[in-house]
C-alpha cells in the first residue's frame, strides 16, 4: 500500500557489484515490488541487453495515474499499460522481461520433492506433514496483502462471487475449496498457512522465505529462471520454483510481461536468444494490466474481505 | 655614629606598605585556611552526595532498563514474530534491536519453550513455561552473578493482543565500560564488587587491585568511607552497599575520588590568594605612593618649594593650601615668617640702597675728581684707584688695583721713585708734604708731570688702616711755567744782543761803505782789490750775522692759530724744491691730511726752512729728507719730526747743536737751529735730536696742542 500512496523511487545500486552503470530504466507497473524481486529484474535486463542500468521504480496508482519524477530515455513498461500512461518520445522495443509468479519451496522441501512434480495433493499432504513435523511453525507463508497475490490466487484457484455465497465445505481439505479465499482460508485454519499472512505484503514474505520460517510461499521470479538455475541470486541456492498446482494435476502459471520502451535516439538491443517456451510445461496467464486492474478494482475488497473475516 | 639619610616618603610608603601587607597576609592566611576547611567540608559533602547519587543512579539504571525491555516487549514484529512461529526473523529481529545499543543480549522465551536471543545463532526449543505462575506477568529487575560478570536484568511479560506469549528479558552488563560511563556521569571513578571480588571498575588495574585489597580487608571493618593510597595520590572513597543478586548476595559499589583535586582545588585558591595578595599589595604600594605624594610630600614639596622661593629672593611668598593638620600650622609658621623676612628684607633694601647711594655719591665725587686717588692698604698694596688714577697711569699699568708699592714704582723714573718713597716714609709726620713725579712711559708726548702727597686713611677710631695717594696733573702748568722762563729768558738775551748789534752795526756799515768806495776807486787787476773784496765780503757776512742775532734776540710778536699743518708745510716744501733737486736730495712729507697745529704759521715755516736746508747741506752726495707729523688721540702734543740720511752727528756735536753761533760748517752763522729752538720754545714745546754719525739726524718735535676753553 505504501508503494501506491507514495512515489517511491528505488534506486537498485547494482553497479557497485558490476561496474558502472549505462543509465537509469523505469519500471512502470502496478506490482508492488520487493526489493529483492527488483535486483532480479535489474539482473535479467543487464543479462538480456548486455549493460547495466539502475532501475527506478514508478507505481502506478491506484486510481491509474502516474507521477513521473523524471523524463527517462528507457522504460520497462508493464504489458497493457495504455500508451496515454507512457511519456511521450519513447517507443516500444522487442525487448521484454517476463516474471512469472511461482510457488517456491525451501531447501529442505526440495530436497523431500526431489524431482518429482507436486500436485495439489501432494502438496497439501506436504503442508499437513511438515506441520505435523514442527508445530512451533507454519509450513506455508504467502502475502496476501499484496493485492496481486490475491488476483493471482483468484484467477488460479477461482474467486468469491460478489452475487451468490458460495457453500463453505468445512470438512474438506484446503485445497478441495471451491475458491481461493476459501482455501487460503481454511489452511490458515488447518495452521498450514500462517495466519501472519493476511497482514504481509510481498517484501516480508520473501524476508520469512529467505530466513527459513516457511518451507512455500509464492515468487515472483524472471521466466528464465525456471530453466535456468544458474541465474538465481545466492539466497535462493537451494530452493526450488514451480508453478502452482491445480486440480487435476495441472499447474497454471501466471505471466506478467515488462515491455522495454526506448526514446528514439537510444540504441538498444538484445545480446541473448529469446527463452524457449517450449520448456515450460504449465499453461501461461498472461496477465494483463487493463483486466487485473479491472479485477482489483472491483473483486479484491471482496475477496480480502471473506479471507479476513470468514465470510465464505 | 654617622646618621643615614632616610627620604619622609620612603619611611611613609613602608609603613604603609608594611601595615597594609600585614593586614593582607593575615586576611590571606586566614581565608587560605577557611577556603582549605571549607574545601574538606564540600568534598566531604560531595563524597556523601555521590553515596547517595549512586542510588538515584543505580534507580535509574535500572528503571531505564525496564523501560526499554517494556519498550521492546511492545514491537509489533516481536510479538508477530514470537505469535507466528517466525523464528528466524525473530531472531534477525532481536539481533538488530540490540545492535549498538549498549545492552548486553536481548532474549525471548515463549510460551512454548521456544527461546530465542541476540546472543545465540540458534532458537533453543526448552521446557513450555509454568503457565500457573502468576509471576510470568509480574515484571522485574534483578542483578545476575554469573562467571563472567555481573548482569543487570530486566526481565517483562510479551503479549500478542493481550495474551501473554512469553518473557522478554533485557540484559545489560556491568563491567569496566559501564563503570567508566558511570564514572563520567558521576565524577568519581566507581567500582562494583560481590562477595570478594571486584567484578568491574572504571580504575586502572593497579588501582583495582588495590582496592580489592581494602575490599577484602573492609569486609571485616564495615567503613562506608575511608581512604585508600592511589599511587602517589590519597583518594577517598565510598561505600555503597546498593543491592543483592538473584543468588542473595550483597552488590556493594564503591565511589572513590582523588583528593588531589581536592588539594589541587586548595592549592588553586592558595595560589589565588597569592595572587589577589599580590595585587592588593601592588595597589597597596601604588596607594601609599599616591597617598605619600597627595597627602603628605606635595605638601611638603610645597614647603620646601616655598623655602626655595624664598632662598630666591621672593619674600612675598606664602603657602596658600593650609590645612588644618600639624603641616598646616608648619604652613602658617612658614607663611608667618616669610612675612618677617619680607619686611626684614624691606628695611634691610632701604639701608642697602641709601648706603649704596652714599657709595655712589663717593665714587662720583672721586671719578669726578681730576685728581688721581689712590688708597693703599698696610701692607703696601693698592686697594682702590679712581678714575683719573686709571687714566694718568693708563700708558703704564692697564689696572691699578691690587700692585704692591714695588710694582707701582718699577714703572717710575728714578726720581719719582725718591719722592714717592720720601712722601711714603714722612706720611706719619706732621704737615703737609706735597712732591712732584714725573711719569714718561715713551716719547715726550706722553711725559707727565704730576704733584701730590701721601695722606693717613683713618677708620672711626682714628686708626690708620691704610694710605691715600692723591696727584693732580700738573703738565700744562709746567709747559706754561718752562714757556714764561724761556721768554723772560729770551727777552734777556734779546736786549743784550740788540744794543751789542746796534753797536756793530754802525762800524760794520762804515766799514762796509768805505770798502765799497775802495772797490770802485780799485781796477779789479789791481792787486788789491782782491783785499779789498774779501774785506766787504766779510763785512757783509758779519752783517747778516748781526742781521740773525738780532732776528733771534728780537722780542717778535706772535699770531698763534689753528691752522691745517698742509698749508705750512706745502710752500716749505716749494721753496726749498730747487736747493734740494741741486743737492739730490729726495723731499717726502707724510702727515694726516686733517692734522691741525695751534702756531705762529710763520715761525713755523723758519723751524722747517732752517731744518731742512740744515739736512741739505748735510748730505753732500745726496739722500733723502722725511717730513713727518702726528698726534695720538689722547696726548696733548702734535709730534713732528724732520729725518735725513745725511753724515750724522757726534753726541759732543748733538749736546750743543742748539746754541747760538755753534756751526760746524766754514761758513755758517750758527744760529739756525738756535732759532729754531727759540721758536719751538716760544710755542711752549720741545724739540729732540736723535743723530749717529753715518747713521742721519732725526730731529723731534713736540708742539702743545690748543688748549679748549
Amino acid at each position: 500500500m505504501i508503494l501506491l500512496l507514495i512515489s517511491l523511487v528505488i534506486t537498485l545500486c547494482p553497479g557497485l557489484l558490476h561496474g558502472a552503470s549505462d543509465g537509469s530504466v523505469g519500471l512502470l507497473s502496478r506490482i508492488d515490488f520487493a526489493p529483492a524481486l527488483l535486483e532480479m529484474i535489474s539482473r535479467e535486463l543487464e543479462r538480456t541487453t548486455g549493460r547495466h542500468f539502475s532501475l527506478i521504480f514508478q507505481p502506478v496508482e491506484a486510481s491509474g495515474s502516474v507521477n513521473f519524477s523524471d523524463s527517462l530515455p528507457l522504460m520497462l513498461v508493464e504489458k497493457g499499460i495504455p500508451e496515454t500512461m507512457i511519456p511521450e518520445g519513447l517507443e516500444k522495443t522487442e525487448l521484454s522481461i517476463s516474471l512469472v509468479w511461482v510457488l517456491a519451496a525451501g531447501k529442505d522441501v526440495t530436497q523431500v520433492l526431489g524431482s518429482q512434480t507436486l500436485t495439489l495433493d501432494r502438496f497439501a499432504a506436504l503442508l499437513a506433514e511438515l506441520r505435523q513435523n514442527d508445530p512451533q511453525r507454519f509450513p506455508w507463508f504467502e502475502p496476501l496483502l499484496s493485492k496481486n497475490t490475491m488476483r493471482n490466487f483468484c484467477l488460479l484457484y477461482g474467486e468469491k462471487s460478489q452475487k451468490a455465497s458460495t457453500r463453505r465445505h468445512r470438512a474438506a481439505m484446503f485445497h478441495q475449496q471451491p475458491h481461493a479465499a476459501a482455501m487460503l482460508y481454511r489452511a490458515i485454519e488447518a495452521e498450514l498457512l500462517n495466519p501472519l499472512s493476511v497482514e504481509a505484503d510481498l517484501g516480508l514474505a520473501m524476508e520469512v522465505f529467505a530466513a527459513g520460517d516457511a518451507d512455500f510461499v509464492s515468487y515472483w521470479i524472471p521466466q528464465s529462471y525456471l530453466t535456468n538455475s544458474t541465474l538465481w541470486p545466492v539466497s535462493l541456492a537451494g530452493a526450488s520454483f514451480m508453478p502452482f498446482p491445480l486440480s487435476g494435476n495441472q499447474t497454471m502459471l501466471p505471466r506478467l510481461t515488462l515491455n522495454l520502451w526506448k526514446a528514439k535516439d537510444q540504441k538498444i538491443e538484445s545480446v541473448i536468444p529469446a527463452d524457449d517456451q517450449a520448456l515450460i510445461n504449465s499453461s501461461i496467464i498472461e496477465l494483463d494490466f487493463s483486466s487485473e486492474t479491472a479485477w482489483i478494482n472491483s473483486s479484491y475488497a471482496v475477496n480480502y474481505d471473506a479471507l479476513i473475516v470468514g465470510d465464505l | 655614629m654617622r646618621n643615614i639619610y632616610i627620604s619622609l616618603r620612603f619611611k611613609v610608603i613602608v609603613l604603609l606598605f608594611i601595615l597594609i601587607a600585614s593586614l593582607t597576609l593575615i586576611i590571606n592566611e586566614s581565608s587560605t585556611a577557611l577556603i582549605h576547611e571549607k574545601t574538606r567540608e564540600i568534598f566531604q559533602q560531595r563524597l556523601d552526595l555521590l553515596r547517595e547519587s549512586i542510588k538515584s543512579y543505580w534507580e535509574s539504571e535500572k528503571n531505564l532498563l525496564l523501560n526499554n525491555a517494556m519498550l521492546y516487549a511492545e514491537s509489533e514484529k516481536l510479538t508477530n514474530y514470537s505469535s507466528y512461529g517466525l523464528y528466524n526473523l525473530l531472531q534477525k529481529e532481536v539481533e538488530r534491536l540490540i545492535s549498538k545499543t549498549g545492552f548486553h543480549d536481548l532474549k525471548i522465551t515463549l510460551n512454548n519453550g521456544m527461546t530465542v536471543s541476540s546472543n545465540q545463532s540458534l532458537i533453543t526449543r526448552g521446557q513450555p513455561l509454568d503457565m500457573r505462575d502468576t509471576r510470568q506477568n509480574l515484571s522485574l529487575v534483578e542483578v545476575q552473578n554469573h562467571e563472567d560478570g555481573l548482569y543487570l536484568a530486566a526481565e517483562v511479560p510479551l503479549h500478542k493482543l493481550g495474551e501473554f506469549i512469553g518473557r522478554l528479558t533485557l540484559r545489560r552488563k556491568l563491567d569496566d565500560s559501564r563503570m567508566k560511563r558511570t564514572a563520567r556521569n558521576l565524577q568519581a571513578e566507581t567500582a562494583v564488587a560481590v562477595k570478594e571480588t571486584i567484578t568491574a571498575s572504571s580504575l586502572a588495574e593497579s588501582y583495582r587491585q588495590e582496592l580489592a585489597k581494602e575490599h577484602l580487608l573492609n569486609s571485616v571493618r564495615k567503613e562506608d568511607v575511608f581512604n585508600i593510597r592511589f599511587g602517589n595520590a590519597t583518594w577517598s572513597v565510598g561505600r555503597v552497599n546498593i543491592a543483592k543478586t538473584a543468588d542473595g548476595e550483597q552488590v556493594t559499589i564503591y565511589l572513590a575520588i582523588s583528593q588531589e583535586k581536592m588539594l589541587s582545588l586548595v592549592e588553586d585558591a592558595r595560589m589565588r590568594n597569592l595572587s589577589v595578595t599580590g595585587w592588593v599589595l601592588v595597589i597597596a604600594l601604588i596607594i601609599s605612593v599616591v597617598f605619600s605624594e597627595k597627602v603628605l610630600l606635595s605638601r611638603i614639596r610645597e614647603l620646601r618649594d616655598g623655602a626655595n622661593i624664598i632662598a630666591g629672593g621672593d619674600l612675598g611668598f606664602q603657602i596658600t593650601s593650609v590645612h588644618g593638620d600639624e603641616l598646616g600650622n608648619l604652613a602658617r609658621s612658614f607663611n608667618r615668617m616669610a612675612a618677617s623676612l619680607k619686611l626684614n628684607r624691606d628695611h634691610l633694601q632701604h639701608y642697602v640702597e641709601h648706603i649704596e647711594k652714599l657709595a655712589n655719591y663717593i665714587q662720583n665725587i672721586l671719578g669726578s675728581l681730576k685728581t688721581c686717588v689712590i688708597t693703599w692698604n698696610i701692607a703696601g698694596h693698592i686697594e682702590t684707584a679712581n678714575q683719573a688714577a686709571l687714566h694718568e697711569f693708563s700708558d703704564l699699568f692697564p689696572t691699578l688695583e691690587g700692585l704692591s708699592l714695588k710694582q707701582f714704582l718699577s714703572k717710575l723714573p728714578k726720581n719719582s721713585r725718591k719722592e714717592i718713597i720720601k712722601g711714603w716714609r714722612t706720611v706719619r709726620e706732621p704737615g703737609d708734604r706735597q712732591f712732584e713725579i714725573e711719569i714718561n712711559p715713551g716719547s715726550h708726548a706722553s711725559r707727565k708731570v704730576l704733584q701730590g702727597g701721601f695722606s693717613l686713611l683713618l677708620d672711626n677710631e682714628r686708626t690708620p688702616y691704610g694710605l691715600i695717594l692723591t696727584l693732580s696733573n700738573i703738565t700744562q702748568r709746567k709747559i706754561i711755567e718752562q714757556q714764561l722762563y724761556h721768554a723772560d729768558k729770551l727777552s734777556s738775551i734779546g736786549q743784550l744782543a740788540a744794543s751789542v748789534a746796534h753797536e756793530i752795526k754802525n762800524p760794520l756799515a762804515s766799514i762796509k761803505t768805505l770798502g765799497q768806495l775802495l772797490q770802485e776807486e780799485t781796477q779789479p787787476e789791481d792787486s788789491r782789490r782782491e783785499y779789498i773784496d774779501v774785506i766787504v765780503s766779510e763785512v757783509n757776512r758779519l752783517n747778516m750775522v748781526v742781521e740773525q742775532l738780532l732776528k733771534y734776540a728780537k722780542p717778535e710778536d706772535s699770531s698763534f692759530r689753528e691752522i691745517p699743518f698742509a698749508e705750512i708745510i706745502k710752500p716749505v716744501m716749494s721753496l726749498v724744491h730747487h736747493e734740494s733737486e741741486r743737492h739730490r736730495v729726495a723731499l717726502q712729507a707724510d702727515y694726516p691730511a686733517d692734522l691741525k697745529v695751534f702756531v705762529d704759521s710763520e715761525k713755523l715755516k723758519q723751524v722747517f726752512l732752517n731744518l731742512i736746508f740744515n739736512g741739505i747741506q748735510a748730505m753732500n752726495n745726496g739722500g733723502q729728507i722725511s717730513i713727518r707729523a702726528h698726534k695720538e688721540s689722547e696726548s696733548p702734543w702734535v709730534t713732528l719730526e724732520v729725518q735725513d740720511t745725511g753724515a750724522g752727528m757726534s753726541s759732543e756735536t748733538v749736546a750743543r747743536v742748539f746754541e747760538p753761533f755753534f756751526t760746524t760748517r766754514q761758513r755758517g752763522t750758527g744760529l739756525g737751529l738756535a732759532i729754531v729752538k727759540k721758536i719751538i720754545d716760544l710755542h711752549g714745546g720741545k724739540i729732540e735730536v736723535n743723530s749717529e754719525p753715518g747713521k742721519g739726524t732725526r730731529f723731534t718735535i713736540y708742539l702743545p696742542q690748543k688748549q679748549e676753553g
